[in-house]
């Protein structure tokens, strides 16, 4: 196996012979090639000297790293000379490296010649008389050539004593590489004009880019990729896409096959962008200030250009612009475009690698949202839109999974990569990433709410990035609401939204949980003014009509509503959020019982007749009559019989089925099971689905005696223990003024048993105090009313205490009554803050929390 | 060994071949006297050399050297010594008589004592001699080392490639220097004329326009000169056919005379590049066949386009390094022969007229003539080769007013 970054840091000098034959991809006809002439050269008298041109990262490296292993293997002696060639900067010299590294010395035997005129004599003796005494021939690499002529030996003497040597009797061949055509190789005058043997390395193709990474794979011992490599070939296409088919980037882009796409795509590209930035910045420093003019516009432009739109973007003449292209092409930094445009001639830059890092450098946008990254992940989710929800899902969990481990950094980059995922699909939801970490399974629920709580505020606190800040506010203000505390979450959305605090976003989800917060908090009314101002002032946020147009509907302003709906259906491209939209307006005039808007907003959908929600709906209304509020338990039956598949259940009909079965004597048990399947379908347990399965429980303790069994475990694994005591609190109370049931003290018992609730928790303390007593009913009496009547309906199934006669007849007094114990036994039910607890006592608002 | 299409480099041995009528016509001309081999480079000019060094005449002892990098006449010295010490006849020689009288045979003696010069050895005495040449004594060793060569008893053929380019070295460094040793050198080979001693200077520049600058045409004038011709059509068929048997390459029958229909000339290493190019792109698609169809895409993208614009580009920048104020007059001829085939003088000569050219027609044709740019037949011109018209035509923009 390879290294950690796989074989990005691949170095060719490093790799064993099998491995380099092995993964030796595209150039093998080539290599064929020029072994057999080097090996047919030594035999005769013509001495051809070498040039592999190919630009950075096309292998040139492996490729003289295992024709030297061939001809090794054939009695050859192989010498190569340092890239950088610091030591040489004299004919004199170049000779001494190769006859220090020949003979693997540790000094030069010419230290003490002064000269280096005379290094030249003396080392070209040495290597002669090397042969001489050696049979096989000496083949010298010399990597990049153009450093050598242009920085070290720039004397046209020095140029011409070496081609001298090597034009007659060379001891040695010479096999260079560069980037690039070289002027001291193609300029007439010049003493190496055209002296070289030149292959050139193309890029791979789409084919041989397939080929490496099997190959890769196969020498990785990567048997799950391979395994699979029939799905991974429908990756390749973007690897090509980015890397142009340059091996290196390929290799560095096999990890993502490897590993998926992960937050290290940055960091590996980032490196690699850092490693060729000298390189890079010695070649715009090559070429005229006109040349690099043209040559940034190319990269920064989308596609491929032709000169007169190179020169208008470059303010230059035409013919400038063309004779600067072709300059550039002569120099493989440009080669012409792939637009199929036979008519008109495009241009773009050849050298993928440096198109990026000259979009890194140049333009300040793609500093933050690398466009070949975006480009990448476009070409890579093409016609996957399942994988990328997939990946994203994935990098979702991951993100949930480092937050856990404190790893801050890691969740950070996690968010660039799904920033990215997202801006490569436009047709993507734009709220992409607060969709897959909200909607994320690794996502703390339940009892962990509060420990998402303690996870997040740090992040948002220390983060930099407004967008990942808006992403991390957002969910914790979804945990704030989970854990009960909407005023938290809504104060932190308000942050989030305030536009005048120079943070404004156009987030649909942010704007719409804080629409809801809001509602909760404030009530509906002020949700609706707030968001109505928010539609107006940003068209971006047109989705909000549609929950706006419900609430208008519930708020009796029926015209506003239709209005909205209008508008958002209009605007909307989704199919399926029009018709969503339609439900749920249709189901927000049920509510309030304006059965006939409610038809007439049915019209609005253009309906194929297959949709379930809608489906359902139309059958409702076909029973209901103006006025009526009430679903009734027949209608969901009916409905349900057309959809008996419960797990094909639309959410609102799901919850519609919950709250009546809740109500229902007799149906506990299947209520459970629809609670558990909403709850399942949230990812949490939130205070409406609580209040039903309270209702539930007692109604299942005052059936029978039997233990609760799981379910009260199961509540305590997926509720914030936070919410539910104080659902316990406040709802309780109202729910046994309802229904009468008298199961309520043994709930309390269960969950003060496993610390959900405390052991001195009024009235349910008092009335075990009452219920433990030989004489209850003195105790009873010994109370303050308030507090007896309270004791009293929990002491309902107690004989002793209903005989004494202090429960209140049913459905009269209440248990909010027992508020007055708010001076006697501390916090009455009920005090809960921030709940809206009023709208929530109607099973409508139950659902409509359910539904959100 | 068969012959393979090396196209550029020096070749040499069973390497080189195909050049019968050069090497005759040349070693007729040295028969004759001293000769200046001109031709561009990538002509085959230095293989042609290295033949006569390879397969010398019979009873003529051959010595080469490249002096492109000699940058003064002393070094020249001591190259040439250097080289001539390793010819074993000429070392016997020089043994023989060490003992005689003379500066040179001293010097020379000194530098090689107790080395025994080979190949491997040279360095050595190379160092040797530069380091006990005293200074200015270069005129007077080197007169007497060319006495010394005519008492060889073979013939003896001094081949020094790249002449014009040392003549140019000393030019740069000290123009009376160079002046005086173009005169010496003369006065050198009109002594050996008569005797056995033969100078083959070969060069890939023109040393007549310096010595123009400078006034000193004549100092060249006594040298004989040879020009490289290209293969006649259907020459180049057979030698293209050749190249392709060789290379072992599977060819349609028809494609060596696609090959030379395409490139319309017989230029040795135009033919090569275009075989060159041809045979990477069918060996890229391992096992394919060298077709008909492959030969003209291969030539209008591979040969004349970026891939290769850096081999031919000279002829481009020439024009602007030497030509001078006849640069544009050069270029209007040259965009109008892209557009016809041929034209006649006078029409030429119109044209330039009236773009505003006061220049000689005659003068400009006769510069682009030896340039290798046109021929002439007659009163019509046109470019010398269909390869390096539809070249220009692909790669140089016209002149305003070339139409």
């Amino acid at each position: 196996m390879t290294h950690a970054f796989g074989p990005l840091l691949f170095n060719p000098a490093r790799a064993s012979f099998n491995e380099l034959e092995q993964t030796f991809v595209g150039r093998r006809a080539l290599l064929d090639q020029l072994e057999a002439d080097l090996l047919a050269d030594a035999k005769g008298k013509t001495a051809r000297h070498w040039q592999l041109i190919g630009p950075r990262g096309t292998g040139k490296s492996h490729f003289t790293e295992l024709l030297g292993h061939r001809l090794r293997e054939r009695g050859w002696a192989v010498v190569r000379l340092p890239e950088e060639h610091y030591q040489v900067a004299s004919v004199g010299e170049l000779l001494e490296q190769i006859v220090v590294r020949l003979d693997h010395l540790e000094l030069s035997p010419f230290r003490d010649t002064a000269s280096a005129r005379d290094v030249e004599e003396q080392g070209l003796d040495y290597l002669r008389r090397w042969r001489k005494q050696h049979a096989g021939p000496i083949l010298v690499i010399l990597e990049n050539l153009g450093l050598l002529f242009e920085r070290q030996l720039t004397s046209v003497r020095e140029q011409s004593r070496l081609r001298e040597i090597l034009m007659r009797d060379a001891p040695f061949v010479l096999l260079t590489t560069s980037t690039s055509y070289l002027e001291s190789t193609g300029r007439h005058a010049a003493p190496f004009y055209d002296f070289f043997h030149v292959h050139t390395l193309d890029e791979l193709s789409r084919t041989e880019v397939a080929n490496l990474v099997e190959a890769r794979a196969r020498w990785d011992q990567e048997e799950a990729l391979l395994r699979d490599y029939g799905s991974v070939k429908a990756r390749l296409d973007a690897l090509y896409h980015l890397s142009g088919g340059n091996p290196r980037l390929v290799l560095a882009l096999y990890s993502i096959i490897r590993q998926g796409i992960t937050s290290e795509l940055h960091h590996q590209l980032l490196k690699l962008l850092d490693d060729v930035t000298p390189y890079y910045q010695a070649r715009l420093r090559d070429i005229t200030p006109q040349m690099e003019r043209v040559l940034i516009e190319m990269a920064l432009a989308d596609g491929p250009l032709t000169p007169s739109e190179l020169a208008r973007r470059c303010r230059m003449a035409t013919n400038q612009v063309t004779a600067n292209v072709t300059k550039l092409v002569a120099e493989r930094l440009v080669r012409p475009g792939s637009r199929p445009d036979a008519r008109r001639r495009y241009y773009q830059v050849s050298d993928r690698l440096f198109r990026i890092w000259l979009q890194m450098r140049e333009d300040t946008t793609a500093k933050q949202k690398l466009k070949f990254l975006i480009e990448f992940f476009q070409s890579w989710y093409r016609d996957s839109i399942d994988v990328l929800k997939k990946d994203v899902d994935r990098l979702g969990d991951a993100f949930w999974s480092e937050l856990r481990q404190g790893l801050s950094r890691q969740c950070d980059d996690r968010l660039l990569t799904l920033d990215y995922m997202r801006a490569a699909v436009p047709e993507y939801p734009p709220d992409l990433i607060l969709q897959s970490l909200r909607d994320s399974r690794e996502r703390p629920t339940g009892a962990a709410v509060e420990e998402q709580v303690r996870l997040l505020q740090p992040l948002y606190d220390s983060i930099a990035d407004p967008n990942h800040r808006l992403v991390i506010g957002y969910l914790l203000a979804v945990a704030h609401e989970h854990g009960g505390d909407s005023r938290r979450a809504l104060s932190l959305l308000k942050e989030l939204i305030d536009e005048e605090a120079g943070t404004p976003t156009f987030s649909g989800e942010v704007w719409m949980l804080y629409l809801n917060m809001l509602s909760d908090v404030e009530g509906p009314k002020a949700a609706l003014r707030a968001g109505a101002k928010a539609v107006t002032a940003n068209p971006h946020l047109f989705g909000l009509k549609s929950r706006l147009a419900c609430w208008s509907a519930e708020l009796g302003l029926a015209e506003d509503a239709f209005r909205l709906a209008e508008e958002f259906i209009a605007t909307s491209t989704c199919p399926h959020c029009k018709a969503r939209t339609t439900a749920q307006l249709v189901r927000s005039f049920l509510r309030v019982g304006k059965v006939r808007n409610a038809k007439r907003a049915l019209g609005l959908a253009t309906w194929s007749g297959t949709d379930q929600e809608l489906g359902a709906l139309k059958m409702l209304l076909l029973r209901r009559k103006e006025g009526d509020q009430e679903l009734l338990i027949a209608d969901l039956q009916d409905a349900m019989s057309l959809y008996d598949q419960e797990k094909a259940l639309p959410n609102w009909l799901l919850a519609e089925a919950v709250c009546s079965l809740s109500h229902a004597p007799s149906h506990e048990a299947r209520a459970a099971s629809l609670l558990k399947e909403a709850a399942r379908r949230r990812g949490h347990l939130d205070s409406a689905m609580l209040e039903h399965m309270f209702e539930v429980l007692i109604r299942m303790a005052s059936a029978d005696a039997r233990p609760f069994g799981e379910l009260v475990s199961w509540v305590v694994a997926n509720g914030s223990p936070q919410l539910i005591r104080e659902c316990f609190v406040s709802d309780m109370p109202a729910l046994i003024r309802q229904t009468g049931l008298s199961g309520a003290l043994r709930l309390y018992r269960e969950l003060r048993n496993v610390g959900i609730l405390p052991p001195d928790l009024p009235p349910y303390s008092t009335a075990e105090i009452v219920e433990a007593s030989p004489e209850p009913t003195k105790v009873l009496e010994s109370l303050h009313p308030e507090v007896r009547e309270a004791v009293s309906l929990l002491l309902r199934h107690n004989s002793s205490v209903e005989d004494a006669g202090a429960l209140p007849s049913r459905g009269k007094g209440s248990m909010g009554d027992a508020q007055a114990q708010r001076t006697s036994d501390g916090p009455p039910p009920g005090a809960r803050t921030g709940r809206g607890r009023a709208a929530r006592a109607h099973p409508a608002d139950s659902r409509r929390r359910t539904e959100r | 060994m068969n012959a393979r299409n090396i196209a550029g480099p020096l070749v040499r041995g069973s390497d080189f071949w195909g050049r019968d009528r050069d090497r005759s016509a040349l070693c007729a001309l040295l028969d004759k006297g001293d000769v200046l081999l001109n031709a561009p480079r990538r002509y085959g000019k230095s293989s042609l050399m290295c033949s006569l060094l390879d397969q010398p005449q019979p009873a003529w002892t051959v010595v080469m050297l490249d002096v492109e990098y000699v940058e003064s006449p002393a070094e020249f010295l001591t190259e040439l010594s250097a080289a001539l010490v390793q010819t074993s006849a000429i070392r016997k020689l020089w043994e023989k008589t060490k003992r005689g009288p003379g500066a040179f045979l001293s010097w020379i003696t000194a530098g090689i004592e107790g080395i025994e010069v080979g190949a491997e050895n040279i360095g050595h005495a190379k160092l040797n001699l530069r380091k006990s040449l005293a200074p200015d004594t270069w005129p007077e060793l080197t007169e007497q080392l060319f006495s010394e060569l005519s008492h060889h008893d073979h013939n003896l053929l001094l081949i020094i490639d790249e002449f014009p380019w040392m003549i140019a070295n000393f030019i740069d460094q000290n123009p009376e220097q160079a002046v005086h040793f173009l005169k010496w050198f003369r006065a050198v080979r009109q002594k050996t004329r008569k005797r056995s001693v033969r100078t083959l200077l070969g060069g890939s520049v023109n040393l007549e326009p310096r010595l123009e600058e400078l006034g000193r045409e004549a100092l060249i004038n006594d040298l004989q000169r040879y020009h490289l011709r290209p293969l006649s059509l259907a020459e180049a068929v057979s030698f293209v056919r050749e190249v392709l048997d060789a290379e072992g390459v599977p060819f349609d029958s028809e494609t060596p005379a696609e090959i030379v229909r395409v490139a319309d000339c017989g230029v040795h290493f135009f033919l090569q590049v275009l075989i060159s190019e041809c045979l990477a792109e069918a060996r890229h698609h391992a096992g394919s066949k060298l077709t008909v169809d492959l030969v003209e895409p291969v030539y209008k993208e591979r040969v004349l386009g970026p891939p290769n614009r850096s081999r031919f580009s000279h002829y481009h920048t020439r024009l602007k390094q030497h030509y001078g104020s006849r640069e544009r007059a050069a270029r209007i001829v040259l965009a109008l022969l892209t557009e016809q085939e041929r034209e006649s003088r006078d029409h030429l000569a119109e044209v330039l007229r009236a773009a505003g050219e006061d220049v000689s027609v005659d003068g400009v044709l006769a510069l682009l003539e030896s340039d290798y740019y046109i021929s002439r037949e007659l009163d019509l011109v046109s470019f010398s080769s269909g390869f390096l018209r539809d070249w220009w035509l692909r790669n140089v923009p016209a002149p305003a007013g070339a139409r």
